[in-house]
């Protein structure tokens, strides 16, 4: 179950250094009249890890999804590697809070990691292995827990291999130990040049790496000094 | 062609066999994609697009099919604006299946039509032609097609549509091509099991099939193997009971749902 598997040794990397993977400028959203997000700039770098803070209904589900292309911005623009993000969009993958994926589908773990690389087995395993799921390859997706889904959500992105990873609020609903597992498979996946970018509001676990940590506030967002639960 | 006609029960034998085999095997996407509600829509929808079909003498497949599709296209446009989760669609869909069932009904008498209501409904194999058998076949085969080539983007429709828009695929399509199908299959089983009936057939042995399967693969060839069966049976049933086969071939599919699903294993 070791999160680390496959990837090598975590370790703390700076932030941001290279010109960056992802790209938002000027990004505005509103649902009707009243504006949610406000000209926000965004760069996110390779193997690096943003963490966005706000209160409940700041817009933090909202940037990811806009992030991700899968909201259309009222103004403003997203790049992938300075390029528009249509028909680049499979190399961000979104694990949302509330997925959409219908766990009683008759498929196994394999199965549906397998579905975001055409069934090779190689990369299936990879992934599998990435986020300490090995063991549970063929059990039906039905059976896992709740902080298994989240990993398996993480395996079906890394299968695909999403170069950019949105996670919103993984820690939520989540004990301990899994939260720690997660921690974990966040860190080595940033160390193995993944760029991660999540949202969270409490405590969160202490194997995150160094991250960026920005708060959505009134539709804007600013950048913070680490709070004590952040620091890694 | 001969022997079709001296063993008079041989055709609806296959007639009832293809239908135990295309219907499941549509089932069983149906259930899994979460469409089995408007697939209903679409079976009562059937009726005034036949009888409209009867009174032009235009092609009964043509006003069947397109029936159920313009039924279909009107729930959607009146669900569009109401919240999902709220009920408040599934409420949408059952009142338009209602009124195409009404407007079936009142079509037939306003026009004096001379429509077997009862065949429609309940089916009567006894009376399935070759053009029923043609029907069927050209629907398992198209089926089939679709399955063979589009098996992968299927399973992402049933598993995840967000993540199927997100890999961006051709999800307009592949909805547009199973609703066509879906039309299609339904308005070929009217000979077997009739328009009230074909849901049995559809979601019974689909929702057999689905318990503990680990694959959508498995679960398709489950269903298909359970609604062969229980069309024979039905069959079988009719000839020792003297009894209609389409009702009976319903009611076989009624135990079937004591299969319990079992997720962990």
């Amino acid at each position: 179950m070791g999160a680390n598997r496959g990837i090598g040794p975590a370790r703390c990397l700076a932030v941001p250094v290279d010109a960056p993977l992802l790209q938002a400028r000027q990004l505005t959203f509103g649902y009707g009249a009243a504006p949610v997000l406000q000209a926000i700039d965004l760069d996110v770098s390779k193997g690096s890890c943003t963490l966005i803070r706000g209160d409940n209904g700041a817009g933090k589900s909202t940037l990811l999804h806009l992030l991700q292309g899968k909201v259309q911005p009222t103004a403003g623009w997203v790049r992938l590697s300075g390029r528009p993000l249509r028909g680049q969009r499979r190399r961000l993958a979104l694990v949302p809070q509330a997925p959409s994926l219908r766990w009683h589908y008759p498929i196994n773990l394999a199965g549906l990691v397998g579905m975001g690389c055409g069934d090779q087995a190689q990369r299936t395993d990879q992934a599998l292995h990435q986020v300490g799921l090995a063991g549970l390859a063929h059990a039906p997706i039905a059976a896992l827990s709740g902080g298994q889904r989240q990993r398996a959500l993480i395996a079906l992105a890394l299968a695909s291999q999403a170069e950019v990873l949105l996670l919103d609020e993984p820690f939520a609903c989540l004990d301990d130990h899994s939260r720690l597992q997660l921690g974990e498979l966040i860190q080595a996946l940033v160390a193995s040049g993944t760029a991660v970018v999540l949202t969270a509001h409490g405590t969160l676990p202490g194997a995150l790496p160094q991250r960026r940590v920005l708060h959505l506030q009134q539709g804007q967002l600013k950048q913070t000094e680490p709070a004590p639960g952040d620091r890694p | 062609m001969t022997m079709l006609l001296e063993a008079w029960w041989l055709l609806p034998l296959l007639v009832a066999g293809l239908c135990g085999l295309v219907c499941p095997l549509l089932g069983t996407l149906l259930v899994v994609q979460q469409r089995v509600l408007s697939t209903n829509l679409m079976a009562y929808a059937v009726l005034p697009g036949v009888v409209v079909a009867k009174a032009l003498g235009w092609p009964v497949l043509l006003g069947g099919m397109g029936g159920a599709m313009a039924a279909v296209l009107l729930a959607e446009l009146l669900m569009a604006e109401r919240p999902a989760g709220s009920g408040q669609p599934e409420a949408v869909l059952n009142t338009v299946l209602a009124s195409c069932l009404a407007v079936g009904v009142l079509l037939i008498q306003a026009l004096e039509l001379p429509v077997d209501l009862d065949g429609l409904l309940f089916g009567d194999l006894l009376v399935a032609g070759p053009e029923d058998l043609m029907r069927l076949v050209v629907a398992l085969l198209l089926l089939l097609l679709l399955l063979h080539l589009r098996f992968k983007q299927l399973q992402w429709l049933g598993l995840d549509p967000d993540g199927a828009a997100d890999r961006e695929l051709p999800l307009r399509g592949l909805r547009l091509a199973m609703a066509g199908l879906t039309a299609l299959v339904v308005v070929s089983a009217t000979a077997a099991v009739g328009l009230a009936l074909v849901m049995a057939l559809i979601c019974a042995p689909a929702l057999a099939a689905l318990s503990g399967a680990t694959s959508l693969g498995q679960a398709l060839t489950r269903a298909a193997g359970l609604g062969l069966g229980l069309s024979f049976l039905g069959c079988s049933m009719s000839l020792a009971l003297n009894l209609p086969p389409g009702p009976l071939m319903a009611c076989c599919c009624l135990p079937l749902l004591w299969l319990k699903p079992s997720p962990r294993f």
